[in-house]
């Protein structure tokens, strides 16, 4: 591709011909400050906060909306643009309300924080503010707020260039300008929907699942990875105390831009009802150490009765024990299976071709590396079998009923219910580990949340391993992933 | 084409002195305290005993002190409108500003649109506050105050010290339908 040179701020800098002038800035250290500009949308230029001054141009020109060119000389840090940056703030904070305290964006707001940066200004403007509504739902899932709202069209962008729903629009003009949905139109069959709440520059659109909940200061973000399905969105997990306060987007271009879907959000913000719990033989609580042993000492007895199922919620760490404890034994059975799969009644879309993929699992692609001969669930024949090792929740109840069954899963079903030895597992905001996506991107996360009274699979493995005396390739994910 | 995430090393906090024998042997510390305890005593009941100035302490309840600065900061009120409820809105600066981190606050939904957030829980555990005031300079809508008519701390025990919203609303009642910082749409 072609690549143009241009000067900024007395630098010299070279990018590929047609990138916008505010990307090339970033992409070499001079940030511009800006609202209605985003990275993954198509630029609007209405806010006019990034407006720079080019050399041999008669007017200030919106850095965002400007394609670059050979010889450009821009500045953005002259007293000029700073002028300009108060002037506009100035101008967008006329009718916003200021009510900061009660605003749920406050601390993460782009208008604070620009405003404490590039102006800090006090306000002269003694009028009336323009009242406008203050509470607009927009179906279930997203308040609107009109006063707080600076009309940057990022919302209304989203829901025609990512959700493709179109569902939102400007109405009005001048300062009655607001956001709106057509009468009687909400956001909730929006897949999409939260997105423009995490895009939203100011507090005006807030999801309702978080309203009022927590400060956002307070919150701490660990990278995570969505296992809501095979394409492994990229999130932070945001919690305090222990509890899941909110999910959002982690950017990567590689995977999910800075997306991701509702139905991703809602796996964790409600977490499910049907958590497995605690560590049993004979529907008995006992002691992990002797479930271990008593476990270790049954699969070295019946090798070749046994089927190992795996699951598409295990870490590619995870499946490495799994691999090597497998070999060790000469477990010839392994099968893998889905373990969530897409039912209608609860309301979850299928596929589209933007980010939500048909395979609601995190990590098949990981299982089918790991292990390359392993066999659907569907084909196994049960006659050849006395135990099963099922890992993971979702087997189907016909293929597994008459054995002796071993079922490591973080969830209840019928399977859990009919096992003999039962262990709790976790699921993946509780553990550290990697999924690999559909197309093969491996991906790291972190463990957000303690699980409460249930047991990592990871460990389960490598005190498997120990008390069939072998040496595990890794005690942790860190030790697993050098090894490798 | 993983996303590694970085590795935080253990680090040490703390930068611990080594201690010498005269500091690790602490007897003499502990008599030199004694004696000043004890040379008080002695001294006070002095004064006492020949009706001197300053030998007894006030018998509380039934005294309390009359000189009492007007900036003292007592313990808290929080401040009502006009029709009862919390002028808070549960905004959580005081909480985040509060160095005891002794202020607990839960938000819900208020019925009336235009006030939007209010506390459904507001605690404040007085058996750790230390009384700095930096939760009325925080305060933007003036719901909370620290009065030094309310200065007097007791209570039999420390569950006790625990004082929430119905409390702190009632037991020094102060109305007050000020707008604080100017806004008002309405108005």
């Amino acid at each position: 591709m072609k690549e143009v040179t241009l000067t900024v701020d007395g630098k010299k800098i070279t990018v590929p011909a047609g990138t916008l002038l505010i990307d090339a800035c970033e992409q070499n250290g001079i940030y511009i400050p800006r609202f209605c500009y985003h990275k993954h949308l198509f630029p609007s230029g209405n806010c006019r906060m990034c407006l720079v001054t080019i050399e041999k141009n008669p007017k200030p020109q919106p850095s965002c909306m400007t394609p670059v060119a050979d010889g450009m000389v821009v500045h953005t840090n002259t007293p000029e643009v700073a002028e300009i940056r108060k002037a506009v703030l100035e101008f967008i904070l006329i009718n916003h309300p200021l009510d900061c305290p009660i605003c749920d964006k406050a601390g993460e707001c782009m208008l604070q924080d620009q405003y404490m940066e590039f102006s800090g200004d006090k306000s002269r403007f003694n009028e009336t503010k323009v009242a406008k509504e203050k509470l607009y739902h927009f179906g279930e899932k997203i308040v609107y707020d009109a006063e707080r709202c600076i009309l940057c069209s990022r919302c209304v962008r989203i829901t025609r260039e990512v959700s493709k729903t179109n569902k939102l629009g400007i109405l009005e003009r001048g300062d009655r300008s607001y956001v709106a949905l057509a009468h009687g139109d909400t956001l909730d069959d929006d897949p999409y929907a939260y997105c423009v709440t995490d895009n939203c520059p100011v507090g005006a659109l807030t999801p309702t699942y978080f309203r009022f909940k927590e400060r956002v200061w307070y919150l701490h973000k660990t990278p995570s990875v969505c296992a809501g399905c095979s394409r492994g969105c990229n999130i932070w997990i945001e919690t305090k105390d222990n509890v899941i306060y909110r999910v959002r987007p982690r950017e990567n271009d590689a995977v999910n831009k800075s997306w991701m879907c509702d139905f991703g959000r809602e796996y964790y913000i409600y977490p499910p009802k049907n958590r497995a719990a605690g560590v049993k033989i004979n529907h008995r609580a006992v002691d992990y150490g002797k479930f271990v042993s008593e476990v270790a000492s049954l699969l070295k007895e019946h090798t070749k009765e046994t089927a190992f199922v795996l699951s598409a919620y295990a870490t590619n760490e995870e499946l490495t024990l799994a691999k090597q404890l497998t070999e060790h034994l000469g477990i010839k059975g392994i099968f893998h299976k889905k373990d969530r799969v897409w039912q209608e009644s609860t309301g979850e879309i299928r596929e589209d071709d933007i980010l939500i993929k048909e395979d609601k699992t995190p990590n098949m692609a990981g299982v089918k590396n790991a292990f390359p001969d392993a066999k659907d669930i569907n084909d196994m024949v049960i006659s050849d079998f006395k135990y099963a090792v099922v890992w993971g929740p979702g087997a189907p109840l016909d293929k597994v009923s008459g054995l002796e069954l071993i079922v490591i899963s973080a969830m209840v079903d019928q399977v859990w219910d009919k096992a003999k030895y039962n262990l709790a597992g976790r699921i993946s905001a509780e553990k550290h580990g990697s999924f690999t996506n559909f197309e093969g991107i491996t991906q790291d996360f972190r463990r957000a949340i303690k699980g409460e009274n249930n047991y990592d699979e990871l460990t389960f493995f490598v005190d498997l391993l120990k008390e069939l005396g072998v040496k595990p390739i890794g005690r942790t994910v860190q030790e697993i992933q050098n090894a490798k | 084409m993983a996303y590694q995430i970085p590795n935080f090393p253990d680090m040490e906090y703390v930068d611990r002195k080594k201690r010498g024998l005269t500091i690790q042997v602490y007897y003499r510390e502990i008599f030199r305290g004694v004696w000043i305890t004890t040379k008080h005593f002695f001294r006070n009941l002095w004064k006492w005993l020949t009706f001197r100035k300053g030998g007894v302490v006030i018998l509380y309840p039934e005294e309390t002190r009359a000189d009492m600065s007007p900036n003292n900061r007592g313990r808290h009120i929080l401040v009502q409108r006009s029709n009862g409820q919390p002028r808070c809105v549960a905004c959580k600066m005081c909480a985040t500003i509060c160095p005891a981190q002794c202020i607990t606050i839960e938000a819900e939904e208020s019925e009336d649109p235009k006030i939007q957030k209010r506390p459904q829980v507001f605690e404040i555990d007085l058996s750790h506050c230390i009384f700095c005031g930096f939760c009325v300079e925080a305060c933007p809508v003036d719901a909370i105050r620290m009065l030094p008519e309310t200065s007097e701390l007791v209570g039999y025990d420390r569950f006790r010290m625990v004082y929430d919203k119905e409390k702190l609303l009632s037991w020094h009642p102060t109305v007050s339908d000020d707008v604080v910082h100017g806004y008002n749409p309405n108005a």
